[in-house]
């Protein structure tokens, strides 16, 4: 596999509801695990082979791809550094406007993303949950996100007021 | 578009009757249909999720699509078969008896033969939930009962259910319209879940009587199947877990038993930010179980006892990498204690101090020594300390230091300041207000940090008092980011315009309260440094001549503008500097005259802060 089939090369992808989807290499090497997938087995440009996806169904495969698409050019960030308090303010406002999905979409492309490996998907979709979580008492949290409450009162009570001295 | 056409079955021309006749307020259930065209049914308003459902049904194939309803006794659940629609009367809203002998007799069947199906089904209960009670269910305009249908047949052919019915209660709550029982049974993805039995089958209230009933909205968009954060799996929880600060992380540790455990792996906590939290003996342990690497306690209020500070450091120093203080309320922090308990235990991870105005002496300093490398030291506002102590600490870590931050050390003198300029890799570097220091050690400073990033020499007026080149070393710093000049009062246009157009890096420039004129403004749009972002120019005697030409040369960059106390920029200049810099956010104007300026007159987001209220408008507050 050159450098050369990555850049105008094609991949047919199945989801796992079945559809077949076509994409260029230089969108989908965005993700990780195709990239490396292809790499190793060395798929041939205009093969028929068809790689299969069975945790990803058609709709979310398909938001992937125009995700990767309007990312393919971007410059791939450096790795994290731990010792920063990572940021959640930066979602780029495309970003913003293509996530906003339902919650059943969101956690697909957060499963997608991690089992593809896009690191910049995963980035920026877990921001967004996180982002919904932020600033939210419990009870709020539990609401948006359909949590039931398996604690018992006393145990409610007893972690609330271990937690209490951070609320401000 | 491509619109399959279909024929209208008789029981429609009463709908369109009653959409002609009743009153408005019903009409929105009815939306669903073009009744303006009763003879066309758009195919685009059909749910088409039943697709699945094998073909080899018998009576029953295919497409079931429905959802309106016509409030009090008329419901119309119309069952498509083989292209055409059979519309089925039921009524809806009185529920107390289930009915099915209004149900025409095929979809009785059907119904009977699904109810007997699923109570076959080990995963229902059989006396709680019945076919009956599924297909009564709400079914205003959001395909609840293609879900219930597609139930049915599929559970009349033994299949397990596949779609998914949702809590309706909630939607139906939020329409304000009426009360609705909880599902009998909730059918979610693959699996039957039992209802409360607490639910009676005969609660189902209508709150208000149909007449009154309004319905906004009766399309209500659901997401495509009940999702919870806890579908996901625990790695991908923790993940979005680590991007949130503390108090959320609090927060979700209370919702539940699972996103408990997962908040509170350590992992999270390895960067403990406490600042303007308290420390208290309550939380201490809690910290120390947290075995946080990095810990912040700028501002936070720290009420613990010596022994406990103690307990605190004895129990973090091994595997702490970095601590920032700096005294919150109650001033309660002893320097050179801290000093003292770090040098005793083993820190062999420490790397960065900030120490900042928690009043360390020499001694405390002398403690310091112990520690293996530093790369990052603060000591901002240790205002007791001095040459003696300091030089030795510097030569030190002389050649790991990469920020050192010595502002407002005032007892510190030229003596440091030529240890400093020995620390090569510094790339941060404060000396603010440290009046000790004359242009010799700042020229020097300057002369030999070329990886300088970030200096900050503000309310230094021995700068530049004696030497008219003290400056010049700037244009070996070909990385510096952030300048900051304020408050150097001596600082004139010879000592740096000259300069500005090799600081090609700079971010960040404060030149307040320096004694420039507009011929540095000139020098400075002339020098176009592409980044530059945030631009201080506070008590400047600028024009708006001057200002209009800054905000030409930098509209691409500027975010941030502070021109407090420039008392020559007009309304005017600024209204088109914020017309023409569309990344600005802030405009700082205190001690100005300019006003507020209205929202519409503006395109850009930027905020424009200490402004002089219009007399017009104070007035009209006040009334």
């Amino acid at each position: 596999m050159t450098e050369a089939t990555l850049t105008s090369g094609q991949i047919k992808l199945e989801s796992s509801d079945g559809e077949t989807v076509t994409v260029p290499l230089n969108v989908i090497k965005l993700s990780a695990t195709i990239k490396t997938m292809i790499e190793d087995l060395g798929i041939e440009e205009d093969n028929d082979d068809v790689v299969p996806l069975p945790n990803v169904t058609h709709v979310i495969l398909n938001k992937v791809i125009f995700w990767c698409d309007h990312h393919k050019d971007d410059i791939q960030p450096s790795e994290d550094d731990d010792n920063k308090e990572k940021r959640v303010d930066d979602i780029d406002p495309w970003d913003k406007e293509f996530l906003k999905v339902d919650q059943g979409t969101l956690f697909e492309l957060i499963q997608a993303a991690n089992y593809l490996d896009i690191k910049g998907l995963l980035d920026v979709t877990c921001k967004t949950v996180a982002n919904m979580i932020r600033g939210k008492t419990p009870e709020e949290i539990r609401k948006t996100f359909n949590i039931k409450n398996d604690f018992t009162p006393e145990e409610e009570e007893q972690i609330r007021k271990e937690n209490a001295w951070c609320e401000e | 578009m491509d619109e399959k056409v279909y024929k209208l079955p008789p029981g429609m021309r009463e709908l369109a009757h009653i959409w002609e006749t009743e009153e408005s307020a019903i009409r929105p259930h009815l939306l669903d249909i073009d009744l303006t065209n009763p003879y066309a049914y758009n195919k685009k308003h059909k749910i088409s999720r039943i697709k699945n459902i094998p073909k080899n049904t018998s009576n029953t194939q295919s497409n079931i699509k429905t959802n309106k309803i016509i409030p009090k006794e008329n419901h119309i659940c119309d069952i498509e078969q083989k292209g055409m629609e059979m519309p089925i009367e039921e009524p809806i809203f009185d529920t107390s008896e289930t009915d099915t002998n209004s149900l025409p007799d095929y979809l009785t069947q059907l119904l009977l033969e699904a109810e007997q199906a699923i109570q076959n089904m080990d995963c229902i209960n059989s006396d709680q939930s019945t076919i009956t009670d599924i297909i009564n269910f709400p079914k205003v305009g959001m395909g609840h009962e293609d879900d219930i249908v597609e139930t049915c047949l599929r559970a009349s052919m033994g299949e397990p259910p596949v779609v998914t019915l949702r809590s309706y209660e909630r939607h139906w709550k939020r329409s304000g319209v009426y009360h609705w029982r909880k599902p009998a049974c909730v059918i979610s993805r693959n699996t039957l879940v039992d209802k409360p039995k607490s639910v009676k089958r005969k609660s189902r209230i209508i709150k208000n009587s149909a007449s009154n009933v309004k319905v906004k909205q009766p399309r209500i968009t659901l997401p495509h199947h009940e999702s919870s954060i806890l579908d996901l799996p625990n790695e991908l929880i923790h993940l979005i877990l680590s991007y949130l600060p503390l108090s959320s992380l609090l927060s979700t540790s209370t919702t539940c038993k699972r996103l408990s455990l997962l908040a509170s792996s350590p992992f999270l906590y390895s960067n403990l930010n406490l600042s303007r939290l308290s420390v208290t003996s309550e939380n201490l342990n809690w910290i120390i179980s947290k075995q946080p690497k990095h810990l912040n306690l700028s501002n936070s209020t720290i009420i613990l006892t010596d022994p406990q500070i103690q307990l605190l450091l004895q129990s973090l120093a091994p595997q702490l990498q970095s601590l920032s203080l700096y005294p919150g309320t109650p001033y309660s922090l002893k320097g050179d204690q801290i000093c003292n308990l770090l040098s005793q235990y083993e820190t062999q991870y420490l790397s960065s101090l900030h120490l900042n105005w928690i009043g360390i002496t020499d001694y405390g300093l002398s403690c310091l020594m112990s520690i293996n490398t530093l790369n990052t030291l603060s000591l901002t506002g240790s205002n007791h300390i001095t040459d003696t102590a300091v030089i030795p600490l510097i030569v030190k870590f002389q050649s790991t230091l990469t920020d050192l931050d010595l502002s407002s050390c005032i007892q510190l003198t030229n003596r440091t300041g030529y240890v400093v300029a020995t620390c090569v890799n510094l790339s941060s570097l404060g000396l603010a207000t440290c009046y000790k220091m004359t242009d010799k050690v700042f020229k020097m400073i300057l002369a030999s940090l070329p990886l300088l990033e970030n200096l900050d020499l503000h309310s230094n007026p021995g700068l530049a008092e004696t030497d008219p080149n003290v400056l010049e070393g700037l244009a070996n710093c070909n990385k510096l980011k952030r300048l900051n000049l304020s408050q150097a009062t001596n600082i004139t246009d010879s000592h740096i315009s000259h300069l500005l157009a090799g600081l090609h890096t700079l971010t960040h420039l404060y030149v307040g309260n320096c004694k420039l004129t507009d011929n540095f403004m000139t020098s400075l749009c002339q020098a176009r440094l592409a980044n530059l972002s945030h631009l201080d120019l506070s008590s400047l005697p600028i024009s708006s001549l001057s200002l209009s030409a800054i905000a030409s040369a930098y509209q691409l960059s500027l975010t941030s503008l502070v021109l407090n106390s420039c008392i020559r920029i007009t309304q005017n200049s600024i209204c088109k500097t914020m017309d023409k810099c569309r990344r600005l956010e802030t405009i700082s104007v205190f001690d100005t005259k300019i006003n507020p300026v209205p929202r519409y007159q503006i395109k850009s987001k930027v905020k424009l802060i200490g402004t002089t209220p219009l007399p017009v408008l104070s007035q009209n507050l006040v009334h």
